[in-house]
């Protein structure tokens, strides 16, 4: 009977009901669905610079990074470092690069850039540098070094395919320089890298320099979740290694990251926050609409633990037809932008010169919507408790013959 | 057997420097199967006696048993519980819940009281049978009119099968018709049932029916009269 009561009594003042069902359904709305827009840009961030190139987590000599990608820092002993990764089930595929500072010049133009020498096979299972040719082909093992740049760094030297740029750095016997053909052009979501990466293949670096090192293992894991302690364990199989985890090699993505999170839960906040007073509001209203009713429901013997059961199920009413309503709008509008993918480079071109592919596409996981609706389903109930406060101070003899 | 018995209650109400006393020095016992109005002009203190015999209101000094309960002990929530059990009420607007239908709003009470559905079901449909609208039952106040809802109100009261019956001021809002038919089935439910029914009034009507009349003024009882001598 009491849920009978909350049915009937939410339907007394149908409009003013209807404003809290969409008020929540705008909340679950909302919630999920820039929930699963951040969710997105982290995938998509993920995607792009992490599981592309970075890998999960790197292996390099302590020093190595310290000494901002010297070449006379490889890793000691990288076939034992290679055997022990080969031998680990959580580990889902490995990439051994040459990595080093140098500078690329033309005749008529220079450029600080960062050599990687990779082996395209291998790389392929990790990083698809491959999908982000646009001219061109990936670099292979030639009688000459052939180079993978990008075209913002080719904009800028002003070089086109098949021509001759000298790649000039400090290696272990003093400075060295090579020539190498610019094979193909690439680009990626983020100008700085392209700016500055130059991709070779990695036996020709050897080749060229006489050595055999390797500075850099990228890594990915099968299961992203338990990074931080698959790479713990590495650490304590590699102890000479230094490994480090994405968020270490490009801190500023992961600041990125958890300033949209920052961001989020502020946002959040305000949408919670409205959506409390709405309810609030309206079930104070309601509550001062009945005060006569309520008086009368205690003086026949209505407990206080009835009239608060009524109010919180007039609450729990209204939420629970909001909430359904909310995910169906997030199904909605996250199954069409999912699909199409929301453009930001409009709204923001800077995006792309941050590394960021300016195409996110939101996607919902499954915890989102357990995470919100327990998120409303509070609010929801927080917002009530001062109505009910409200009604179980009224004096039943006062709120009888209240006009 | 004593329903009620009150000793020297008084209530004074307090507003910044004012102080009202509404019942002043009240001592009467309702015995059970009574028929009783309460009379006097306005601001006599009827509502307010009435009230705290119902225990919705807490005199000010004094003692007020209601079926050997001394109601002064018992906390507000308490309070609640014993009037569940033990005390109807018949208000002067009527008081239904309008979303209910008339038959939901005599149900109701006995479902607090955690009384089997059957019961319930079959009790209601006696009760509306006694006031004379079990056609009425799947209807809301709403559609009702003042005496239909008044005797929906009455049926409420009889609900919880308590030990009395106060109705304030029952008849003031109706016509004569719906007067005499609520009349007729009060005075009739406590001839034939034993129901104990107080009253306050100043309807003349009502107090020619009342087999007993207290009459206050100023709060005090001026006079207390059995009609059948």
């Amino acid at each position: 009977m009491i849920i009978k009561i909350g049915w009937k009594n939410i339907w007394r003042k149908k409009s003013r009901s209807l404003i809290v069902i969409l008020s929540v359904a705008f909340g679950v709305w909302i919630g999920l669905f820039f929930g699963a827009f951040q969710w997105g840009t982290y995938v998509q961030k993920l995607n792009d610079i992490v599981n592309r190139e970075i890998g999960h987590v790197q292996i390099h000599h302590p020093l190595f990074l310290e000494e901002e990608y010297d070449y006379n820092f490889p890793i000691k002993d990288p076939e034992h470092v290679k055997h022990v990764l080969q031998a680990d089930s959580t580990i889902k595929s490995i990439v051994e690069r040459v990595v080093f500072s140098a500078m690329i010049q033309t005749t008529k133009e220079q450029s600080p850039v960062l050599v990687v020498g990779v082996d395209t096979t291998k790389e392929r299972k990790m990083h698809s540098i491959s999908t982000l040719i646009t001219q061109g082909e990936m670099p292979h093992d030639k009688r000459a070094p052939t180079l993978l740049i990008g075209e913002v760094l080719a904009n800028e030297l002003g070089v086109k395919l098949g021509d001759k740029v000298l790649i000039q750095g400090g290696m272990l016997h003093g400075m060295k320089s090579f020539v190498g053909r610019v094979r193909g052009f690439y680009e990626s979501p983020n100008k700085l890298k392209d700016k500055l990466i130059i991709y070779i293949h990695k036996s020709d670096i050897n080749k060229k320099l006489g050595d055999a090192f390797t500075h850099e293992f990228a890594i990915t894991f099968h299961e992203y979740d338990s990074l931080k302690s698959y790479s713990a364990l590495l650490q304590k199989k590699l102890p000479h290694q230094q490994i480090y985890t994405w968020g270490q090699i490009v801190p500023e993505v992961e600041n990125g990251i958890k300033m949209t999170d920052k961001v989020m839960f502020v946002f959040m906040f305000i949408i919670w926050t409205a959506l409390a007073l709405g309810i609030v509001n309206t079930m104070l209203m309601s509550v001062l609409e009945r005060t006569k009713e309520l008086g009368v429901l205690m003086a026949i013997g209505m407990g206080k633990w009835k009239i608060t059961q009524m109010i919180f199920i007039e609450t729990f009413i209204l939420t629970a037809i909001g909430v359904p309503i909310g995910i169906f709008l997030t199904m909605l509008t996250v199954g069409y932008w999912g699909d199409v993918g929301i453009d930001l480079s409009v709204a923001n071109a800077a995006v792309a010169d941050f590394g960021y592919s300016t195409m996110i596409y939101p996607v919902v996981k499954q915890s989102f919507y357990f995470q919100v609706i327990i998120q409303v389903i509070l609010v929801s109930f927080i917002s009530t408790i001062f109505p009910v406060i409200r009604a179980l101070k009224l004096e039943p003899i006062k709120a009888i013959n209240k006009l | 057997m004593n329903v009620v018995e009150t000793k020297n209650i008084e209530k004074v109400f307090r507003d910044a420097d004012l102080e009202v006393c509404a019942v002043n020095d009240v001592s009467l016992t309702i015995q059970e199967g009574e028929f009783t109005a309460v009379v006097g002009p306005s601001g006599s203190g009827k509502t307010t006696l009435l009230n705290m015999i119902g225990g919705l209101d807490v005199p000010t000094s004094g003692s007020v048993k209601v079926a050997s309960q001394e109601l002064t002990e018992l906390s507000k929530n308490e309070l609640i519980n014993f009037r569940l059990f033990n005390i109807g009420f018949v208000f002067q607007s009527y008081n239904l819940i309008p979303v209910l239908t008339a038959f939901e709003n005599v149900e109701f009470v006995m479902l607090l009281q955690k009384i089997s559905q059957k019961e319930r079901k079959q009790r209601v449909e006696e009760l509306l049978e006694a006031v004379g609208i079990p056609e009425k039952a799947n209807v809301r106040p709403a559609q009702l009119s003042g005496g239909q809802q008044q005797r929906v109100a009455v049926a409420r009261a009889l609900a919880p099968k308590p030990a009395f019956i106060i109705a304030d001021e029952p008849t003031a809002n109706l016509d004569s018709k719906s007067t005499k038919i609520l009349l007729d089935i009060m005075q009739k439910l406590n001839e034939k049932e034993g129901i104990t029914f107080l009253f306050s009034t100043h309807d003349q009507r009502v107090i020619d029916r009342a087999k007993r009349v207290i009459t206050l003024t100023d709060g005090k009882i001026t006079s207390d009269q059995n009609m059948k001598e």
